[in-house]
């Protein structure tokens, strides 16, 4: 084990202090002068024509600036992959309550909102698909976007259409072995359908963006954005700017949950700002969050397991449907990264998955913390307790005998490696006490214990770039464009930077939240930026050094050096060394090359894959582990559901910053917890979002947690080779789990196995009633 | 899609006493709205529900923050009372154990600290936590106006989901509550909808007094909220409980009765199960602790 200084070590957040006296600066406390605000008019409709759009009441008002119709709109699409979006609604047809439809800056929000109000738009309504599976069937009652086929593919990445079924938008297969002859030498066949819901993020912060066009003609947005060179390249092409001419600043973010990864508020700002002559900001409000800030995609999961008598997994085949509302967005890509977390954790020799992602009339879903991940954990781990059950076999031991072992290949072809999911499951399980009775149940309530484990992966392929500067006096800066939106990476980085140079962290300077200064990051997003960070750092900081080195060789007349504390010495004799302020004159410019600039890029390894079958040698950069073990209570006369106790172990590879880590773990638990218990967003039947408040849209409170005393967080470490210091992802890890681990704990204490997301007590009294368990 | 916004402009007047209070309110009639805690109003003024000129704040009347005792009437609880100053009181939890325990219930710390009971009551909400603790315990309210005071028991008060017989010049100034006879004790049980800091999905109180020396019980009240459009007294199984030698099995009846009466809307299929866990609960623990009331709260 190498001896580290700073690594490793939970050193103290650089952005504590600021946050906690209240001082940092988040997006909306920027100012700009003259700034204007904006609201958006969205459709009241799931499905309309708009006939007509009449702003001239809206126009007339006082203090209205300027006025945006899809009119003013450039036919470029704003999503990712596949051209069906456009800034307002796409070929004046609305296509989700919510969808924008007309745009307002005035000298005050209040303004703005009142003349939203005053734009008259006509519409002709036309009939909408809500379901998921109604919209995949083949006489679907509603195609979404009858233009589908012509839409252009923006991206590499591949998007399939299914000719049969004219609201799909993508499709993924993987296919490994022959399911039929794995059902065939089966001794046991489970099948079941499970489904998730809608749930939104509740960042304590909404989506934030000031635009200005600067008196040269050039784009300067400040924006709550998780993914600031994305948001730049779009912008570049909707506004037809050169992107040397788009800046993209950003300051601290409150939360991310991959809900600001996507461009939702930035070009309506941009073309207002550019339509008013002024800077305008734009926030959505609480309402625009929980209708249009992103939702997690639901998904509907049909699947078939066969086992053998012995516990041995022989074949699962798995029909995945995601209902993704009305644009692609991420919605295309979560069909593929899906299977990842099917295939990352066990020995599957025959498997078939076949996911589709669907439009339908409701808003946009998207990137939600896991990325599809938590999603296709959900059946499964029900799946493998049920197999025990019906094995009559321990399902801790059920899971274990199918867990994948290091160097083996996975379903979608990858080998596997640095897989610590057995520790993570070993450490939980005996610490919940897996075996022995629960805690001992007191009057109606019935206490039981489930487990379950997941994985998440971070994303191959995608690259990260970082520009290391020396300053005289040995002070380390790293330009960097990853955000801080809470989970430390601002803190993260800067130790491994200091570990580079053997200094402490307050040695080194971060710069970040500026396009024209910071490099190109794929994103703040998919659990990817301290694995890509840390390897570009460590390039940037060995360029650095060269330079250094080159300087200091002649003087210390050696060529082997090494640098520590401000100070570059000899290796075979540290005793030879100089300060790295003599390197520069007294005016503080390097004796060479003027500056000393390292540039560290890094680029996952990744491999292309088989359209027909998925297979490839690498199609996720790596994979993070996770064991979830938990104890409920459930009352017999109400249905209510207690967690008692928590344990989650997460394999990370390498803590780098272990509270930081404990941190993530602990956070995204209770978002799982969330998800299990409580989170769903509900429409009424209009299409419409009923609960868009936070009294109506209930997430977990501390009062919802385990007590401190009966939770514990575990890190585990199985190095991954090509992460930094063996370093994987954590963010997104920690809630893929929870809900079937809680899930199988309500069965275990009261034998009723709730399938569909949420485990609400009703229906869990309901199902109790039913089966005459009461 | 309705937002949450900044509040609309509105003037702001300070009252010093129930008199000038009641002078703006007539004067100004269907513009104004009193301010109590705020804890309802400012976020339907927010929602632009209510969008008035004036907004009068009681604050500085004395007298209406206070709890007293009030001779045979009973005990005297000020309008402008807040939750977290009756949850917190040891008097109202041995005496009047249901409120103590519905007020402990509403929302988080911030909101007990400012919303009030009288709030709580005009605003009328059908899952009014305070409203079947004080229908329990038999409250009557003070309502004032300029032409004086009328004497009005909580039963009559709601007249719909948040509406009440209020007139739009009149105030709510004190909400007495007798004190319960002979050995006897309350309880108030709910569940939330969701979390547990959330809005109640059922809410029960119940409030008796037991025959001295036996399991009689002489009289009881029960109230629900978020089960009908208002708040309501369970009156049926109250009767099919009064007069009778209290058991498991009486009570299990009682509270199938009660919840024949309530009238959920949604949910209705669990929360009509969810009135008979809820009552079944509040009154068994209203018994025991009558049972175990030696000298009674009636001093
Ligand atoms: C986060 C949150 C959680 C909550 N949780 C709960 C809960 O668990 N249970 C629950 O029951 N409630 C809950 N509430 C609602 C609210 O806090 C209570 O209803 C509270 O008691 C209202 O009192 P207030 O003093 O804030 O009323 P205000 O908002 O000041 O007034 C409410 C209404 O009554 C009128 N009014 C007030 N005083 C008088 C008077 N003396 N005479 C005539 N009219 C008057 C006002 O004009 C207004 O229309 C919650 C609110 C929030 C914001």
């Amino acid at each position: 084990m190498e001896d580290f200084k700073v690594i490793g070590k939970s050193v103290v957040r650089l952005d504590a202090l600021e946050k906690v006296t209240g001082k940092a600066r988040y997006s909306a406390d920027f100012r700009v002068e003259g700034m204007l605000h904006a609201s958006v008019l969205r459709s009241p409709h799931a499905s309309a024509r708009i006939l007509g759009i009449d702003t001239s009441k809206a126009e007339r008002l006082p203090g209205v600036r300027a006025v945006l119709t899809p009119d003013d709109v450039p036919p470029v699409s704003i999503s990712p992959h596949l051209g069906d979006q456009y800034i307002l609604c796409l070929d004046n047809f609305v296509r989700c309550v919510g969808d924008p439809v007309a745009a307002v800056a005035a000298d005050t929000v209040e303004i703005a909102e009142d003349a939203v109000k005053l734009i008259k738009v006509e519409y002709e309504e036309l009939p909408a698909v809500f379901d998921g599976e109604e919209a995949f069937a083949k006489d679907q009652p509603v195609v979404v976007h009858p233009d589908l086929p012509s839409y252009k593919v923006l991206t590499g990445m591949p998007i399939r259409l299914d000719p049969e079924r004219a609201n799909v938008c993508q499709t993924y297969k993987v296919r490994s072995g022959d399911v039929e002859r794995g059902f065939k030498e089966a001794d046991l066949v489970v099948e079941n359908k499970y489904t998730t819901v809608r749930m939104q993020h509740c960042q304590l912060e909404p989506h934030v963006v000031v635009a200005w066009f600067e008196p040269d003609g050039n784009l300067t947005v400040m924006s709550s954005n998780q993914m600031v060179y994305d948001l730049k390249s779009v912008l570049s092409k909707v506004l037809k700017l050169s992107p040397s001419r788009v800046r993209v600043l950003s300051s601290y973010i409150g939360g991310g949950y991959g809900g600001k990864g996507g461009v939702r508020a930035e070009p309506i700002a941009a073309l207002l700002a550019r339509k008013a002559g002024k800077p305008v900001s734009l926030i959505f409000t609480r309402e625009e969050m929980f209708v249009f800030g992103g939702h997690r995609v639901p998904y509907s999961i049909d699947i078939k397991d066969g086992v053998k008598k012995d516990g041995t997994l022989t074949a699962r085949e798995m029909r995945v449907i995601l209902a993704i509302g009305l644009y692609s967005e991420k919605g295309v890509l979560i069909a593929r990264r899906a299977a990842a977390g099917a295939v990352g954790t066990y020995r599957v020799p025959n498997f078939k998955l076949d996911s589709y992602s669907v439009y339908t009339n409701l808003p946009m879903t998207g990137a939600l913390r896991g990325f599809g991940c938590p999603e296709i954990q959900w059946p499964i781990e029900q799946q493998m307790d049920i197999i025990a059950e019906k094995l009559g076999m321990d399902p801790l031991e059920l899971r274990i005998k199918n867990i994948l072992n290091e160097g083996e290949k996975d379903a979608s072809g990858m080998v596997t490696r640095s897989i610590g999911v057995r520790e993570c499951l070993d450490k939980v399980s005996s610490w919940i006490g897996w075996g022995e009775k629960p805690v001992r149940p007191v009057g109606p309530w019935k206490t039981g214990k489930g487990i379950a484990i997941g994985n998440k992966s971070v994303i191959a392929g995608s690259t990260t770039v970082v520009i290391v500067k020396v300053w005289p006096d040995g002070v380390i800066e790293l330009r960097y464009s990853a955000v801080e939106l809470g989970q430390g990476i601002k803190t993260t980085l800067a130790q491994i930077t200091a570990e580079q140079f053997g200094i402490p962290v307050e040695q080194v300077r971060m710069v970040s939240g500026d396009t024209d200064i910071c490099p190109f990051d794929f994103g703040t997003v998919a659990s990817r930026s301290l694995v890509h960070y840390g390897n570009a750092i460590v390039i940037a900081c060995d360029d650095a050094k060269q330079q250094l080195y080159k300087m200091a060789a002649p003087k210390l007349g050696a060529w082997d050096l090494d640098t520590r504390e401000g100070r570059i010495f000899v290796k075979e004799a540290p005793e030879k060394s100089l300060k790295i302020t003599e390197l520069f004159t007294p005016m503080g410019v390097p004796l060479e090359g003027g500056e000393v600039l390292g540039k560290g890029a890094f680029t996952g390894s990744s491999a292309r894959e088989d359209p027909e079958t998925g297979q490839s040698e690498r199609s996720v950069f790596s994979y993070s582990h996770i064991a979830n073990a938990v104890e409920v209570g459930v009352n017999t006369e109400t249905g209510e559901i207690k967690l008692l106790r928590s344990g989650i172990a997460c394999d990370v590879g390498k803590a780098i910053n272990p509270l930081i880590v404990e941190g993530q773990i602990e956070g995204g638990d209770s978002m799982g917890v969330g998800s299990a218990l409580y989170e769903e967003i509900v429409f009424n039947s209009s299409g419409g979002v009923v609960n868009s408040k936070f009294t109506d849209y209930r997430i977990p409170m501390a009062t919802d947690m385990p007590l401190i005393s009966n939770s514990k967080t575990i890190i585990v470490e199985v190095a991954e080779p090509e992460g930094p210091f063996g370093a994987k992802g954590v963010g997104e890890l920690s809630l893929v789990s929870t809900a079937p681990a809680i899930a199988n704990a309500v069965y275990n204490a009261v034998g009723i196995r709730v399938k569909d997301l949420p485990i609400t007590k009703e229906k869990v009294l309901t199902a109790m009633r039913k089966s005459g368990k009461v | 899609m309705t937002y949450i916004r900044r509040l609309p402009s509105f003037e702001y007047v300070s009252a010093s006493t129930v008199k000038e209070a009641c002078a703006v309110l007539s004067n100004n009639k269907g513009k104004v709205k009193i301010l109590a805690g705020g804890t309802d109003l400012l976020v339907q003024m927010k929602e632009r529900k209510v969008v008035p000129e004036y907004v009068i704040g009681l604050k500085q009347i004395s007298g209406l923050n206070k709890i007293e005792e009030n001779g045979k009437a009973g005990l005297r609880i000020g309008t402008l009372v807040t939750h977290h100053e009756i949850a917190r009181s040891p008097q109202m939890q041995e005496n009047f154990t249901c409120l103590a325990k519905a007020c402990e219930k509403i929302g988080t710390p911030q909101v007990r600290n400012l919303g009030t009971i009288g709030g709580n009551l005009c605003n009328a909400g059908p899952s009014a936590d305070s409203a079947p603790a004080l229908l329990a315990l038999g409250a009557v309210l003070t309502l004032q106006t300029g032409r004086g005071e009328r004497q009005v028991p909580l039963e009559k008060f709601f007249t719909g989901p948040f509406s009440t017989i209020l007139e739009e010049d009149e105030l709510l100034t004190f909400i007495t509550i007798p004190h319960l006879k002979g050995k006897s004790g309350s309880a108030y049980h709910y569940l939330t909808k969701r979390t547990a800091v959330d809005e109640t999905l059922v809410g029960a109180a119940a409030a008796l007094s037991l025959k001295a020396g036996d399991d009689v019980c002489e009289d009881v009240k029960i109230g629900l909220c978020s089960v009908a459009p208002t708040p309501i007294r369970a009156l049926k199984a109250e009767s099919k409980l009064k007069g009778k030698k209290l058991t498991d099995g009486l009570i299990e009846e009682a509270s199938r009765i009660a919840s024949g009466e309530s009238r959920p809307r949604s949910w209705a299929e669990y929360r009509r199960d969810m009135v008979a866990v809820m009552v079944k609960r509040a009154v068994t623990e209203a018994w025991h602790r009558a049972a175990a009331n030696k000298k009674g709260s009636g001093k």
